[in-house]
C-alpha cells in the first residue's frame, strides 16, 4: 500500500459521518446500553473492521478502517468506564440542550488554566500539560502542583519529572535536539497525571477497580493477558489512564484476538505501521468525538488557539520551528488520549512528505 | 383478516453461491411446517430448481405464464413434497430478461397467488428483473460467500436493490427525476446515507420519506461455504458493516459450513433438509438452522398486522 496515502475526509463520507457521531452512535448502541451490550458491540465493531476482515471489502480501505478502529476504541474506553461515561452523558445532554461550551461546568476552567481538583481526580486526562512558555517560567501554583505530584509518586519516577521540568529551558537555548522531546514523550506515561490522593474524595474508582468492573463484563478467554495487565497496574497506578491509545490494553482486556501493532520501535516510523495517519483532519475528528472545542483544548493545554487551528488545518507555512510543533502536537494529542509520541511523529512525517511534494520545505 | 403472505426472494450478486440450494431447502422446510408454499424459479438464464428437487423436465413452466398468458397459478406443478408447488423455470433457449410490462405483471401475479408463502429464486447478477423482484419482496435473502468477490457483489447488489426500492416507492414525477439523477451522479462514490443526506438538502420532505424507507429495507444475509473460524461470524460482521456504512438493518441468518454433504445432496438430487435422518455434518446442521431462522421470520410476518 502507498504509505503516503492519508485519510482524506472529503473523499471519505463514511469518516466524515463518523466524526459527527457521539460515542454511543460510534459503537451503535442505545444511550442506556448495558455494559454487556457495549462490550459486545465493541467486539463486533472491531471484528468487522479488522484489517483481515473480508466484510469491509470494497466498502472502506485499511486506512479508513484503522481510523475508525481508533474512534471505536476511544468510544469504548469512555463508555465502559462508569465514571467517564457519566461525565460524557452529562456533556452530551448539555450539548443537546444547547448549553454553550463555557457553561458546561466540567470544562469551565478557571482563568489560571489550572484544572479544578475534582475534575482532575475524575478525569485524569485533563491533567495539566505544560506549554513551553509555562515551563520556562512556571508560576507558583504550577510549581506547587509539580512538587505535590513529585512527592506523591514512587521515587523512581521522580527524576523523570525533574528531567521534564529542567530540560525545557535548555531546548529554548539550543534550539534543536529533537530527541529530548521524544524523551519527554516517553516519560508522558508518568507525567503529571497522578490522581492526587485526598481522604475526603468521593468514592472514586481506582484504576484497579475500573479494571475489575470491566473484567466482569468481559468474557475473557485468555486469562493470562488479563493477569499481566493487572500486574502492570500494580507497578504504576496511573498507567491505565495514560496508556497510549490503540495499543495492547484494550484488545487484550476484551479478549478480542486481533493482531496487535508491533510495539513501537524507536527506529521505525509509526506511519509505516498499521495505525492511522494522524493528519490534522484526523486529530480534529478525535477532538470532536470527545466533544471538545478548540477553546477547551486551548485552555487545557495553553496552546494558543491559532496554533491549534493551524495544526488541524495543516497550515504548515504558519508553523513555528519544528521543535515547537512537536511539543504542541504532543500536548494536544495527549489531552485527546492519543499516543502523543506516535501522533506527533506521524503528523510531522506527513507534514514533511507533503512539503517535499509541494517544494515548500522549510 | 387472513394472514399476510410473505414474498421471499433469494438473490445475490454472484453465481454459484448457493441461492438455488438454499431456496429449495427453505421451501421444503416451510412446507414441512404446514405452510402451503410456492417455489418460483425465476432464474431465467439457468433454471434448475426442478433438478434440485429430483424432478423430471416439467410439462408446464413459467414460459406458459409469460408468453402464453396462462394464469400463474395454473403453471404451478405439484412436487413430491406435501404443501410444495413449483413454478418451474424456463428450460428452453431463451434470451434472459423480461420486458417491463412482463416484470410488473409477474410481481403482481406472485402477490395474488393463493399460497401461504411464496419463494422466488432469482438468477445471479443485477439484471433489472432480479433487482426489481428482490426490491419488491417482503424478505430479500442474500446469499454470499466468504470471498472478496462475492462480498463486493453483495454490497453492490444491495445498494442497487435499495435504490430501486426507493424509486418504486416514489410516486411524484419530479422527485423521481431528482432521485434518478442523484443516484446516477453520486451513487458510485456515496452510500445510501450520504445520498439521502444530499436529497434532504434539495427536498426535505422526500428525504424524510427516504429515511423511513431506509429503515424498512431489511435484507437477510446468509454466508455459504464458511471454512475458517473467522467465517463463522461473518454474517454478523456483514450486518454490522451494512448498518454502519449503508444504514441498512439486516437479519444475519447465519453461516453454512463448507463440506461435502451439500454437494452430495445436489449430486444425488435430494434436497439436504429432506434427508431423514439429517446427515451428521456441520453443513447439514447449519442449513437446517438457517431454514428455521427463515421459518421464524415467516411466522412472525404472518402474525403481524
Amino acid at each position: 500500500m502507498d504509505s503516503n496515502q492519508s485519510i482524506n475526509i472529503e473523499a471519505s463520507p463514511h469518516l466524515e459521518r463518523f466524526a459527527r457521531m457521539n460515542h454511543y452512535e460510534v459503537l451503535d448502541v442505545p444511550r442506556d446500553a448495558s455494559v454487556e451490550m457495549i462490550v459486545q458491540a465493541y467486539r463486533m465493531a472491531l471484528n468487522s473492521l479488522e484489517p483481515s476482515s473480508v466484510a469491509i471489502y470494497s466498502i472502506i480501505g485499511p486506512r479508513e478502517a484503522a481510523a475508525m478502529t481508533t474512534m471505536i476504541e476511544l468510544a469504548y474506553k469512555i463508555l465502559r468506564d462508569p465514571m467517564e461515561r457519566r461525565r460524557y452523558d452529562r456533556m452530551i445532554e448539555n450539548i443537546e440542550k444547547g448549553i454553550p461550551a463555557d457553561e458546561k461546568g466540567d470544562l469551565n476552567l478557571p482563568d489560571d488554566g489550572m484544572i479544578p481538583d475534582t475534575l482532575q481526580k475524575s478525569f485524569p486526562f485533563f491533567a495539566p500539560v505544560y506549554s513551553i512558555e509555562q515551563v520556562s517560567a512556571p508560576s507558583n501554583s504550577q510549581k506547587a502542583i509539580i512538587e505535590h505530584q513529585a512527592a506523591d509518586k514512587p521515587s523512581d519516577i521522580e527524576p523523570q519529572i525533574q528531567t521534564v521540568v529542567t530540560e525545557f529551558p535548555s531546548i529554548m537555548k539550543h534550539e534543536v535536539e529533537e530527541n529530548i522531546w521524544a524523551d519527554s514523550g516517553a516519560s508522558s506515561q508518568v507525567e503529571p497525571v497522578e490522581i492526587p490522593k485526598s481522604p475526603d474524595a468521593a468514592p472514586i474508582e481506582t484504576p484497579r477497580e475500573i479494571i475489575k468492573t470491566s473484567k466482569t463484563a468481559v468474557m475473557n478467554e485468555s486469562s493470562t493477558t488479563e493477569q499481566s495487565n493487572v500486574k502492570s497496574e500494580d507497578t504504576g497506578n496511573a498507567e491505565l489512564n495514560t496508556q497510549s491509545f490503540p495499543e495492547a490494553d484494550l484488545s487484550s482486556e476484551s479478549g478480542v484476538s486481533r493482531e496487535l501493532p508491533p510495539l513501537e520501535n524507536k527506529d521505525k516510523k509509526p506511519a509505516e505501521s498499521e495505525g492511522p495517519v494522524y493528519s490534522g483532519q484526523f486529530i480534529r475528528l478525535i477532538r470532536e468525538s470527545h466533544g471538545l472545542t478548540l477553546d477547551d483544548i486551548a485552555s487545557i493545554t495553553r496552546i494558543t488557539k491559532i496554533n491549534l487551528i493551524n495544526i488541524e488545518n495543516e497550515n504548515f507555512k504558519e508553523f513555528p520551528a519544528l521543535v515547537y510543533v512537536r511539543g504542541y502536537l504532543m500536548q494536544y494529542t495527549r489531552c485527546l488520549k492519543l499516543d502523543p509520541k506516535k501522533a506527533a511523529s506521524s503528523y510531522i512525517q506527513r507534514m514533511q512528505e507533503l512539503s517535499d511534494q509541494t517544494g515548500e520545505k522549510k | 383478516m387472513s394472514a399476510r403472505k410473505p414474498l421471499i426472494s433469494f438473490g445475490g450478486g454472484k453465481g454459484g453461491v448457493g441461492k438455488s440450494f438454499l431456496a429449495v431447502n427453505a421451501a421444503i422446510h416451510l412446507s414441512s411446517i404446514g405452510l402451503r408454499t410456492a417455489l418460483i424459479d425465476a432464474d431465467f438464464g439457468g433454471a434448475n430448481l426442478h433438478t434440485l428437487l429430483g424432478m423430471e423436465l416439467p410439462r408446464t413452466t413459467l414460459w406458459d405464464y409469460i408468453e402464453k398468458k396462462s394464469e400463474l397459478s395454473t403453471v404451478m406443478i405439484g412436487t413430491s413434497h406435501r404443501n410444495l408447488w413449483l413454478g418451474a423455470g424456463i428450460v428452453r433457449d431463451f434470451a434472459a430478461g423480461l420486458k417491463q410490462f412482463q416484470k410488473t405483471r409477474l410481481i403482481k401475479a406472485l402477490r395474488s397467488m393463493d399460497f401461504d408463502v411464496i419463494i422466488v429464486d432469482l438468477g445471479a447478477g443485477t439484471s433489472s428483473h432480479v433487482i426489481d423482484i428482490f426490491a419488491a419482496s417482503d424478505f430479500g435473502i442474500l446469499v454470499t460467500l466468504p470471498e472478496p468477490t462475492a462480498i463486493e457483489n453483495c454490497y453492490r447488489f444491495l445498494k442497487t436493490a435499495f435504490y430501486r426500492h426507493l424509486r418504486g416507492t416514489e410516486k411524484i414525477h419530479d422527485a423521481k427525476v431528482l432521485l434518478d439523477s442523484t443516484i446516477a451522479e453520486k451513487s458510485s462514490q456515496k452510500g445510501p446515507i450520504e445520498l439521502i443526506g444530499e436529497l434532504m438538502l434539495i427536498s426535505p420532505e422526500a428525504g424524510g420519506r427516504y429515511i423511513e424507507e431506509l429503515d424498512c429495507f431489511r435484507p437477510a444475509i446468509v454466508v455459504n461455504q464458511a471454512r475458517t473460524v473467522e467465517d463463522r461470524n461473518l454474517t454478523q460482521s456483514i450486518a454490522s458493516v451494512l448498518k454502519r456504512f449503508y444504514g441498512f438493518k439486516s437479519w444475519p441468518l447465519g453461516e453454512i459450513a463448507y463440506d461435502d454433504s451439500v454437494w452430495l445432496s445436489v449430486r444425488n438430487r435430494v434436497p439436504l433438509i429432506s434427508l431423514s435422518p439429517l446427515p451428521d455434518t456441520q453443513a447439514a446442521r447449519d442449513t437446517s438452522s438457517v431454514c428455521m431462522a427463515i421459518g421464524e421470520l415467516v411466522s412472525e410476518f404472518r402474525t403481524m398486522r
